[in-house]
């Protein structure tokens, strides 16, 4: 039975059916790094605090505070064009690891579209940069997800990104900015800025009054610092159901995300032993153990650490090594009195 | 709250492709949540449906009754907070289910406010103190009894300036005092959607007009309350000004090639959309459009292309070996086409947008919480200053706002005159009353023949009633006689027995006298 009191129905963010932009398009300009947040004079722990301001001095202050981080906020911030969906990303490291929202990127290992869209140049024209990311890992049961740029134009330079923030450390009411590309890229319009509060922050969902809706998914969510503390990842009917992954989630999860891991998913060898014995019976076509050239008759000794002597050692490995899909391991066999060391890329079960 | 449950699976269904999730929120317990998997659709079956309705409508008048607890953090209850955290978190969505009905339904007013929420009262009343003479020159737009729009006054002697599109019927503008004024449209300037109403007043208000340029993006702006009804809604410049642009004309048809180039035949026509008002029949051929030959689709597409949303295009086409002529009126493609649906879906989504939301010589987006009828109004920026004229709500995270600066040459050119509604929709007026001055004298003959054949009619319905009741009477007299009949019929039975009877009697008195004549007895 559903309660609804625990329950809210939302909408992922992100577009689909955005038409690809065609390959002319990859001309653009480099992107321009500037990530200078100045220290502030007066009093600004009330941005962090999570009380109101109290004077419209206060609330200038505020105004000054975001144009300070938004320009680096927007150098860090992407549109990721995928196949048949787009949304938004952030670059939070000079070497281009972008985090998204796992519903944006679908599955690990595949080529996305990035775009810059920096502001206006000297001839008001939108600065529009290009590059090729591979999608990594995700947790789709939270909803996170991560790229990495391996292809961009122009010179060598380091990529603007944004730091993250500890987003346990959050209080309610504190001051956030939401920038990402709803409705999908508009080079005319640019990327569109948010203010709003957290209106409640817990360990896997951030909830904001700023407003969200399809292609801002993955696009980040900042504290008054100009630090990331949140991912854009769905909305509920009201306008102040606006929910972010927690920034927290990537940082805890960063490696298993870089080895392009599929957190939410079950690990699957592709293999079947005979009875209780460690003797490769089938080897699923197309699955793991085939990529990695395993055969039927094949023998398993070890597993990464762990011996293997009969299928209850292999459970008990496979278990112990907490296998997620995408994520490596050796194997040796031996095969026809040969022991063979073989390198096994972890399947997902339940799909091809 | 009943509402709110029916309503999620219709919307569900409704959006065919649209990945939509049952998201567990994290319980108080501190279980953690069923997450959304990507791909999966939440379709509800019927009967967990009304199972969910009744429970959940019980628990969530009970938790009505608990208040948010506020959580101070501390440094040494780390635990503690988070737990507090999590609470908040659970009842405020709770809170939230409550009110999404009332919500949907009635977005006038505002959302469901948490104290965190820039909509909160603590943060709204810093404005206060700047609001005071904008808020005076504030008013309410009402058609009949509902407010349609907001307005600010221009001039002192009675002149309001509003959003034109929204504006239905016998129009007033309710004042800030309450009192209710007869407002009439002197003139309306289509590419800003702006409207001046002329009401009788004098000495009224008029606002601090900004004249700095537009705001740039990340400003503070206040939208202030019409009366004293509600409050100001908060928000900040999400993009700086720049040109909107149109949604693109849509008439609702998917369509092939014909033979030879002569046209292109319509496979479906959109239920609800201008074709289908139309009357456009699939397999039609259209070889027109206004004084354009049409060859193929691509003709079609530039053809639409060269005309705005709402233009009257007239169609020529072949309904078999009939050629006839179809009018319509183009539609907004981003309302109208199935492919929209899903981002239409999530941008009404907490509000109800305004009619109409593209096309903008210029304006600022900002992400104030406004609905359709909190438009037309002025807001301000920390200076207490008009900086815009709020002209849509466009979407979720969308409002849009004329900059002052692009406005104050249309002010003066409405108040010449020159730009009444009449003379403004001349053109359209025209072609209106043509179609129906066409109309009348084509389908004149119609109300004749309609008397003729309502007579006709009459006359045979009053046959029918008179047969009806003939065969009434005679049915009732039937049933006497039958009845008379089935009396007579016992009788008959009961008589004959009664003479065989006696035939018997007779026979045996005859015997036993015949043996006592012959002695045998």
């Amino acid at each position: 039975m559903l309660d609804v009191n625990r329950f809210v129905v939302c909408f992922f963010l992100c577009c689909t059916g955005w038409v690809i932009l065609p390959a002319d398009c990859l001309l653009g300009q480099e992107s321009e790094v500037q990530a200078n947040v100045q220290s502030k004079e007066g009093d600004i722990d009330f941005l962090f605090s999570g009380e109101a301001p109290k004077t419209i001095e206060q609330l200038r202050q505020m105004e000054s505070r975001f144009a300070e981080i938004s320009e680096k906020v927007k150098s860090a911030t992407v549109n990721i064009q995928m196949s048949l969906s787009q949304g938004s990303g952030v670059v939070v490291s000079s070497d281009g690891y972008i985090l998204t929202a796992a519903h944006v990127i679908g599955d690990p290992n595949q080529t996305a579209k990035i775009t810059f869209l920096n502001d206006l140049d000297e001839n008001g024209e939108p600065k529009v940069v290009f590059a090729r990311a591979k999608t990594l890992g995700i947790d789709r049961g939270i909803d996170s997800g991560m790229l990495k740029i391996i292809e961009k134009e122009g010179e060598e330079n380091d990529f603007p990104y944004l730091d993250i923030a500890i987003s346990a450390e959050l209080n309610e009411g504190q001051w956030v900015m939401a920038v990402g590309h709803p409705g999908g890229l508009d080079k005319a319009r640019g990327m569109v800025t948010r203010i709003g509060r957290i209106l409640s922050s817990g360990k896997r969902v951030i909830r904001t009054d700023c407003t969200l809706v399809g292609g801002d998914s993955g696009g980040p969510l900042i504290d008054m610092n100009g630090d990331l503390i949140g991912i854009h990842s769905r909305i509920g009917s009201d306008l102040v159901d606006n929910l972010h992954v927690p920034a927290d989630v990537y940082s805890e999860n960063w490696d298993s995300l870089a080895k392009a891991l599929i957190l939410d998913g079950k690990p699957s060898l592709g293999i079947n032993v005979v009875d209780d014995t460690n003797v490769i019976k089938e080897v699923s076509e197309g699955r793991a153990a085939d990529n990695a050239g395993l055969k039927v008759g094949d023998v398993i000794l070890k597993i990464d650490s762990f011996d293997i002597t009969d299928k209850a050692s292999l459970g008990k490995a496979i278990k112990e090594l907490d296998l997620k899909p995408n994520s490596k391991i050796e194997i040796v066999v031996i095969r026809e009195a040969e022991e063979k060391e073989l390198e096994l890329k972890v399947g997902e079960k339940g799909k091809d | 709250m009943k509402k709110y449950i029916q309503l999620t699976p219709v919307i569900a269904s409704l959006l065919l492709f649209l990945v939509a999730t049952v998201t567990a929120q994290e319980t108080t317990n501190g279980q953690s949540q069923e997450a959304p998997k990507q791909g999966e659709t939440k379709s509800v079956e019927p009967s967990d449906q009304s199972d969910s309705k009744k429970s959940d409508g019980k628990e969530a008048e009970q938790e009505g009754e608990g208040k948010v607890k506020p959580s101070e953090k501390k440094s040494d209850q780390k635990k503690d907070q988070k737990k507090d955290a999590e609470d908040s978190e659970t009842k405020s969505l709770a809170e939230k289910a409550r009110t999404s009905f009332r919500n949907r339904f009635n977005t006038n007013k505002s959302q469901s406010v948490s104290k965190y929420s820039k909509q909160s009262d603590s943060f709204v009343s810093i404005f206060d103190s700047i609001l005071g003479s904008v808020d005076a020159s504030t008013v309410q737009v009402v058609s009949g009894t509902r407010q349609v729009a907001l307005g600010t006054v221009v001039d002192a002697d009675g002149l309001v300036l509003t959003k034109a599109s929204e504006l239905r019927g016998k129009l007033g503008v309710e004042m800030p005092d309450g009192k209710v004024l007869a407002a009439k449209v002197i003139g309306i300037d289509k590419p800003t959607d702006l409207a001046l109403l002329k009401i009788e007043a004098t000495d009224l208000p008029v606002g601090q007009w900004s004249n700095d340029p537009a705001p740039q993006t990340g400003r503070w702006l206040a939208t202030p309350k019409a009366g004293g009804e509600g409050k100001a809604t908060i928000g900040v410049v999400s993009v700086d000004a720049r040109e909107i642009p149109p949604s693109k004309p849509f008439i609702g048809i998917t369509m092939e090639d014909v033979e030879d180039n002569k046209g292109v035949r319509i496979k479906s026509v959109i239920p609800g959309s201008p074709a289908d008002f139309a009357d456009v029949w699939v397999n039609d051929v259209i070889f027109k459009i206004d004084d354009l030959e049409i060859k193929d689709i691509i003709g079609v597409r530039d053809a639409i292309g060269q005309y705005d949303v709402n233009d009257r295009v007239t169609l020529g086409i072949f309904r078999g070996e009939k050629e006839m002529e179809l009018r319509l009126s183009l539609g907004e493609q981003d309302k109208l086409s199935p492919n929209s649906k899903r981002s239409n879906m999530q941008n009404s989504m907490g509000s109800v947008l305004s009619r109409r939301r593209k096309k903008f010589p210029m304006a600022f987006q900002h992400d104030s919480m406004l609905t359709s009828k909190t438009c037309g109004g002025p807001i301000v920026d920390l200076s207490g200053n008009i900086v815009g004229i709020n002209i849509a709500r466009a979407g979720r995270v969308s409002s849009l706002a004329l900059p002052v600066n692009e406005i104050r040459d249309v002010i003066e050119d409405l108040k010449t005159g020159d730009k009444a509604p009449e003379k403004v929709n001349q053109a359209e007026i025209k072609s209106i009353s043509q179609e129906l001055t066409e109309m009348d004298e084509k389908y004149s003959h119609l109300p004749n023949k309609k008397t003729v054949l309502e007579q006709k009619y009459n006359q045979e319905r009053a046959r029918v009633e008179e047969l009806n009741k003939s065969i009434s009477d005679l049915k009732k007299r039937l049933k006497v006689i039958e009845e008379k009949k089935a009396v007579y019929g016992t009788d008959l039975k009961e008589l004959k027995s009664q003479i065989s009877t006696v035939e018997k009697t007779r026979q045996r008195l005859e015997a036993d006298l015949e043996k006592l004549r012959i002695g045998s007895r």
